[in-house]
């Protein structure tokens, strides 16, 4: 077991120089160099520009700017942001929690209903309801979340007044960040004071739900489909036709003998659909005005704030690299197959 | 003499009937089995005439403003009038004839950028296939970091870098797209390198160029034809949402998700305005999608009739 998991940890660190190879050429491409874009439209003394050059360690080689690049990286420096002159790492640890809150619920509304839809799907095969999974699912998969997003804004909150428009919380409420998950520190704060935060909870909830449902169309749709494809596999295999022979309960052949083996494909695509939410946050979050990574990173191209936008990425696409990696192993755990392969 | 005539008609069906169907044939029943491919291959053909023609389609001009006339609703609802067809956007500028024109550029941008990814990720696929030792996994691990990266994100920094624009969009889209075009190759050309039609040809002296693009290349080209068209559908969407965040095309050219930009103001009080570009954008990448399906049944043999 170890040994699969430093064979596939030796894969990621190429893959992790690599991306930071990326990131710092990046920076670079930009027409003008960084005192430039620093300085925006004023212009500068080529004193001071020489002088800001040698501060920042910009007239160096190249591959020593690297180098340096590198080793601050791995001491944890991350940069400093242009407009608030914070660390680009405090800033994400502050708005992270908000991206990952909307992300899971996004997830569970995706695995709950996705897998519900595809096994009933499965198991009436050529019904009504198994065309319409499919052509809801088909459709999802080719929405446009942003539209999607403005659409459910228009119903839900504009027409029906059912949910609020944009934001985590009520500006009425006053909650003290402590886990950064606004539904965990609502909860606290109402539990603390009951009367001055009675319904906080509540209206977190409303304010994550439209969001969550917008940034889970896609994964819902995918998941959909493979369930219902991965259980229709599996409903062909002998020992499902042994199980109903032995007499078991049309539930307990469902629910244990396929799904059980029909999950493992879908497992799979659930932790594909990381890069998925992550880049489906930029999008929800800049039309819910949602706190997170996501319009965070928008905003700082927006402003040019360059610092943001380079180690941002490269905070976001290491996740992405962490999570298909923690995937990977937990399916090398479930399926023996795979960890025995060379 | 009528019976020797059906005699010979129905003798002549009966060799039709016996005869391999014609490959273009056999590609149009396995096609048009599928109901939801023919139902997207219309749709897209209207899209395709209203993009080619749209000049003289639309019937105004994209962005000329009709200022008496702002946020006038579709003609079927209260308040609106039989000249806009479907209403009128906050500038007074026509939605129909704005979204026969963002057709043009939504198509355009979709070609171009898969052309874009395509051609490069094909000699790149092949080189890798050809040569798996050193360039081959070096091209892979460059496309395993590509791939790394969340598709909208890349596309969002490439936009941060080379800054807004059609021209731009298309490349970012193209670059986005890339590392599944390499992928896809070099694993349909790796499993045709083992066949005995490829040992053939080499032993007859067959050069290396020869053997990928005259050999190998067009045995892979069914997984790609599919994959061309969901890409063309994504690309779409990428363009549309690049757009949207004031990334892409810039105002006032009518670009679907440049349209929607600014919609979201008139959420309030113009559900034309906000629905309309996005419900055209929708059932365009549906449509493509269908086609897509289709295609697969047709051309992917492996996977012909088979559920």
């Amino acid at each position: 077991m170890l040994s699969f998991i430093l064979r596939r940890l030796s894969v990621q660190i190429p893959t992790f120089l690599g991306l930071t190879l990326l990131t710092f050429t990046l920076i670079r491409l930009i027409p003008g160099d960084p005192i430039e874009v620093m300085v925006g439209e004023r212009t500068l003394d080529p004193q001071m520009h020489a002088e800001a050059m040698h501060r920042l360690g910009l007239d160096k080689p190249l591959y020593q700017q690297y180098f340096d690049y590198l080793s601050n990286l791995l001491h944890g420096d991350l940069g400093l942001s242009l407009v608030t002159k914070e660390s680009v790492w405090s800033e994400f640890t502050t708005l992270f929690p908000a991206t990952l809150e909307l992300a899971i619920a996004a997830m569970l509304f995706a695995s709950v209903f996705g897998l519900l839809a595809g096994v009933i799907a499965a198991i009436r095969r050529g019904s009504v309801f198994d065309h319409g999974v499919m052509g809801i699912s088909l459709t999802g998969f080719s929405m446009p979340i942003f539209w999607w997003g403005l659409i459910l804004i228009m119903f839900f909150s504009v027409q029906l007044g059912w949910t609020p428009v944009s934001g985590r919380l009520d500006l009425a409420y006053d909650v003290q960040p402590v886990t950064g998950f606004m539904l965990i520190d609502t909860w606290l704060a109402e539990a603390a004071d009951p009367e001055l935060n009675a319904g906080a909870f509540r209206d977190a909830l409303m304010h994550l739900i439209l969001p969550a449902v917008v940034l889970g169309t896609i994964p819902l749709a995918v998941i959909a489909r493979m369930t219902r494809s991965s259980m229709l596999e599996v409903l062909r295999e002998d020992y499902v036709r042994t199980a109903r022979a032995k007499g078991l309960s049309p539930a307990r052949v469902i629910f244990i003998h396929t799904l059980r083996n029909a999950l493992i494909p879908v497992l799979t695509v659930m932790g594909l659909q990381i890069g998925t939410l992550m880049g489906g946050a930029v999008l929800t979050e800049t039309i819910f005005s949602w706190p997170g990574i996501g319009k965070w990173l928008i905003d700082a191209i927006a402003r040019r704030d360059y610092p943001v936008v380079q180690n941002g990425i490269l905070i976001v696409a290491t996740l992405v690299i962490v999570t298909n990696f923690v995937v990977d192993i937990l399916y090398g755990i479930a399926n023996p197959r795979i960890r025995h392969a060379k | 003499m009528a019976t020797t005539n059906n005699l010979k008609a129905a003798a002549a069906e009966e060799q039709a009937a016996l005869a391999f169907p014609s490959p273009m044939k056999e590609f149009w029943q396995g096609f048009s089995h599928n109901r939801g491919a023919v139902i997207g291959l219309v749709f897209m053909t209207i899209v395709v005439f209203c993009a080619l023609f749209a000049p003289w389609v639309a019937p105004y001009d994209p962005i000329e403003q009709y200022r008496e006339h702002m946020l006038t609703p579709p003609a079927w609802a209260d308040g609106g009038m039989s000249q806009y067809l479907l209403g009128t956007d906050e500038l007074g500028r026509d939605i129909l004839s704005r979204l026969i024109h963002g057709a043009r550029l939504s198509l355009m941008i979709g070609l171009m950028s898969v052309l874009m990814a395509m051609i490069p990720g094909v000699i790149l696929g092949l080189v890798a296939a050809f040569f798996p030792r050193v360039v081959g996994s070096l091209i892979m691990r460059l496309m395993d970091i590509m791939m790394a990266l969340p598709s909208l994100l890349l596309a969002v920094a490439i936009m941060a870098i080379l800054g807004p624009g059609l021209i731009n969009a298309m490349i970012a889209i193209a670059v986005v797209a890339l590392p599944a075009y390499v992928r896809l190759t070099r694993a349909s050309a790796m499993s045709e390198l083992n066949r005995d039609y490829v040992t053939a040809s080499r032993v007859a002296g067959a050069g290396t160029l020869r053997l990928m693009f005259v050999t190998v290349l067009p045995n892979c080209m069914a997984p790609l034809i599919v994959h061309a068209t969901m890409s063309f559908s994504s690309a779409i969407l990428e363009a549309a949402a690049l757009g949207f965040l004031g990334l892409g095309v810039q105002p006032p050219t009518p670009e679907w998700g440049t349209m929607l930009a600014s919609a979201r103001d008139y959420i309030e009080r113009a559900w034309w305005v906000v629905t309309l570009p996005g419900l055209t954008i929708l059932l365009s990448v549906l449509a493509i999608n269908l086609m897509g399906d289709g295609l697969r049944d047709a051309l992917d043999p492996k996977l012909k009739r088979a559920a």
